[in-house]
């Protein structure tokens, strides 16, 4: 199986660390979205921050399974074996382990790195990284005097140490905040400048404090720095959208609250976009970095991505501030009800895709049973699936048992009771039995395989091997008939049998003898790589939506 | 964005130096700025950059300057995009030696035409306190008497 193969893809996208983070950004993303549709009684803050839950979750899980670079993978083939009459009853699984490059670990490493890299340098250095990016030019005493004043008063209104005024070159209208404290820079571009009189000017001033003592800029750069963690999940990139603008509004409505007159802001960012729609479409650098600006330059972008609230939004909300009359009508029950619905959906949705994983990883006890009806045709099915290993990470024995050079072995589980017996024709096969089972080595084939060169050997700890009761399973354990790489089973005349007797099923079984019939190696490989669609879904369904195992 | 308009001297300051016997002396100083700056067309950040290393000064005042020199028809200025967006870029209208010759015709026709003969005689005057400027303007005549004739 090649590591992009869909088996390892599968592998690699069931890996823990991302997986969980997925499945959980997803699902909350979505539950927190439809919940604070009905919220509106949340204030802007509330609302900004329980946006930032789901962006952390992946944080959280990393924290828990560490993102790795290399991932082990089980790589199976299997072939029919068919018993004596011709029925289906048994498939021959090929298994070693293989280490490849664990693509989903190397994406949340790298978002991990990035995402703290750009915290870190933000929060730091985010000032003076804006003033050069943008080519901030700080205004001297003398230049606006009036609008420097304007700022010292929003400010001590706001309780705020007066930040430095700068103007960058930029003939679109647009403002913004950067920096924290008494590094806080306040940033007007000179179209904004030529575009407002003076009191729109002020408005403006006055949202961009807001933003200063929102602590705006910490807040923005954290919910972009968890969004770069999960750069590969696109509700990531909606739900910190979601968060800035919920930001934006807050800051809209703390600057209003200070003016005089609120609806100048609700005019200047009117005016501002109007003026924006008639001059040539944004650069690069205003792309990448619009979520600081006071409107986003960005003319045209889906609204769930937007990193600012539609114009009409924002004039909607400020007015809001100054009409007495509330225009929410909410429905406690109604919302209690969803709220209820939506949380216990989201468990529910959650547990179910956990526990879809949980279930589809290999599980020690839900090898073959041999039990169970072998001889029945949709037993073959059934151990098919049992033993698909798809959904690693492998159980941490798997990969000390089975060794480089081993190509292929079979894999028998048997309950307690059972009886087995294994012969073999090929000279080089070695036997091997892990766990509680305990193997006897009887041929039947005509070379004679000796009964000395099978061993024991018990790796798994939890079905110790009992010495005294020969011949028999004491556990459930499993047994492993292993073929080096000299084996002649290539070839057609190559078999083996093997036989079981337990003393829990009828005695129709006992001394059965199966025939395994090799169609050569390459040929296998090639047919049996194929995934099985159908039944790895009919799985995933039945695990979905049935608490307990059934047999087919 | 370009301008047709002509620049016209409004102004003649006697005793300023240079160009600033015609331009404010900042308008002079920014202007030479544009004419040594190697980059064509230049942002007002660049001028504003190149002037804060000789003296101090402001931002806005360069640019203010240089609306103003745009809007007299001494330097012409599109819109630009940048990646930080859009902004103005200037360049001059003549090079240092054609405005020169401009403004000194322009300045010379308007005092001819108020002090006629005055003028002509007080040039040759002046030119005649040097041997060389005299012999110059000699052939200078010479040449355009010929002309004439022809």
């Amino acid at each position: 199986m090649s590591p992009l193969g869909f088996e390892s893809i599968l592998t690699q996208l069931f890996q823990p660390y991302f997986y969980y983070s997925v499945i959980l950004l997803t699902i909350s993303s979505i539950c927190i979205k439809i919940l604070l549709r009905h919220y509106h009684f949340l204030g802007r803050r509330a609302r900004s921050i329980i946006y930032l839950i789901p962006l952390a979750i992946p944080v959280v899980i990393m924290l828990f399974f560490h993102p790795e670079t290399m991932a082990k993978i089980i790589i199976f083939a299997e072939t029919i074996v068919e018993s004596n009459s011709g029925k289906i009853v048994y498939e021959e699984i090929f298994l070693s382990t293989a280490e490849v490059l664990s693509i989903t670990g190397i994406l949340c490493l790298i978002g991990l790195t990035l995402g703290t890299a750009f915290f870190v340098t933000i929060i730091f250095f985010g000032d003076k990284i804006a003033t050069k990016l943008f080519h901030v030019i700080m205004l001297t005493p003398d230049e606006y005097p009036w609008l420097q004043k304007k700022v010292n008063v929003i400010a001590q209104k706001f309780n705020l140490s007066t930040p430095k005024i700068g103007i960058v070159e930029d003939l679109r209208p647009n403002a913004f905040a950067i920096g924290h404290g008494c590094r806080a820079i306040l940033v007007f571009s000179i179209g904004l400048l030529d575009l407002l009189n003076k009191d729109e000017l002020a408005a403006v001033a006055s949202h961009e404090l807001a933003h200063l003592k929102n602590h705006d800029f910490f807040f923005k750069t954290l919910s972009n720095a968890l969004n770069i963690v999960s750069f590969f999940n696109p509700f990531a990139y909606i739900t910190a959208s979601a968060a800035q603008r919920e930001r934006e509004m807050l800051a809209d409505e703390s600057g209003a609250k200070l003016l005089e007159q609120p609806k100048l802001l609700a005019k200047a960012i009117a005016k501002i976009c109007k003026a924006l729609q008639t001059l040539p479409k944004e650069g690069p650098l205003a792309r990448l970095t619009s979520n600081l600006f006071l409107v986003s330059p960005i003319a045209r972008r889906p609204e769930i991505l937007a990193t600012h609230p539609r114009v009409n939004q924002r004039v909607r909300n400020i007015a809001r501030l100054t009409s007495k009359a509330t225009s929410v009508h909410y429905n406690v029950a109604i919302a209690l009800a969803l709220s209820l619905l939506i949380i216990f959906g989201g468990i529910a949705a959650s547990y179910s895709l956990i526990n879809l994983r949980t279930s589809l990883m290999q599980n020690d006890s839900t090898m073959i049973s041999l039990h169970q009806p072998i001889d029945k045709q949709k037993s073959g099915f059934m151990l098919g699936l049992k033993n698909r290993n798809i959904l690693t990470p492998i159980p941490p024995h798997a990969a000390e048992y089975v060794t480089a050079p081993v190509t292929k072995c079979i894999q028998v589980e048997a309950t307690t009771g059972a009886i087995m017996r294994i012969g073999s024709d090929t000279l080089d096969a070695k036997y091997e039995s892990v766990g509680g089972g305990r193997l006897i080595g009887l041929s039947d084939s005509e070379i004679g395989e000796p009964v000395a060169d099978m061993y024991r050997h018990s790796m798994i700890d939890q079905h110790p091997a009992v010495e005294d009761e020969q011949f028999e399973f004491v556990s459930v354990g499993k047994c492993q008939r292993r073929i080096g790489n000299n084996t002649t089973l290539g070839q057609k005349d190559a078999h083996f049998s093997f036989f079981i007797n337990n003393a829990e099923t009828t005695s129709a079984n006992l001394g059965k003898s199966w025939r395994m019939s090799n169609a050569g190696e390459e040929t296998q490989l090639s047919n049996l790589e194929r995934f099985p669609f159908t039944t790895f879904f009919a799985q995933c369904i039945v695990i979905l939506f049935l608490p307990e195992q059934v047999d087919f | 964005m370009s301008t047709k308009k002509k620049y016209r001297i409004s102004k003649y300051n006697v005793e300023g130096e240079q160009l600033e016997a015609i331009l404010g002396p900042l308008e002079a100083d920014i202007i030479e700025a544009i004419w040594a700056s190697k980059k064509t067309p230049v942002t007002v950040r660049e001028i504003y950059e190149t002037l804060k290393q000789q003296t101090k000064i402001a931002y806005t005042t360069v640019m203010s300057t240089m609306n103003r020199l745009y809007e007299k028809g001494l330097l012409d200025r599109r819109i630009e995009k940048g990646k930080g967006g859009l902004y103005y870029v200037y360049w001059p209208k003549l090079g240092k030696q054609n405005f020169k010759k401009s403004a000194v015709r322009q300045v010379i026709s308007s005092l001819v035409k108020n002090f006629g003969e005055i003028v002509t005689s007080c040039l040759i005057e002046e030119a005649a306190s040097n041997e060389d400027e005299m012999k110059a303007l000699r052939e200078q005549l010479d040449k355009i008497l010929k002309e004439k004739r022809k």
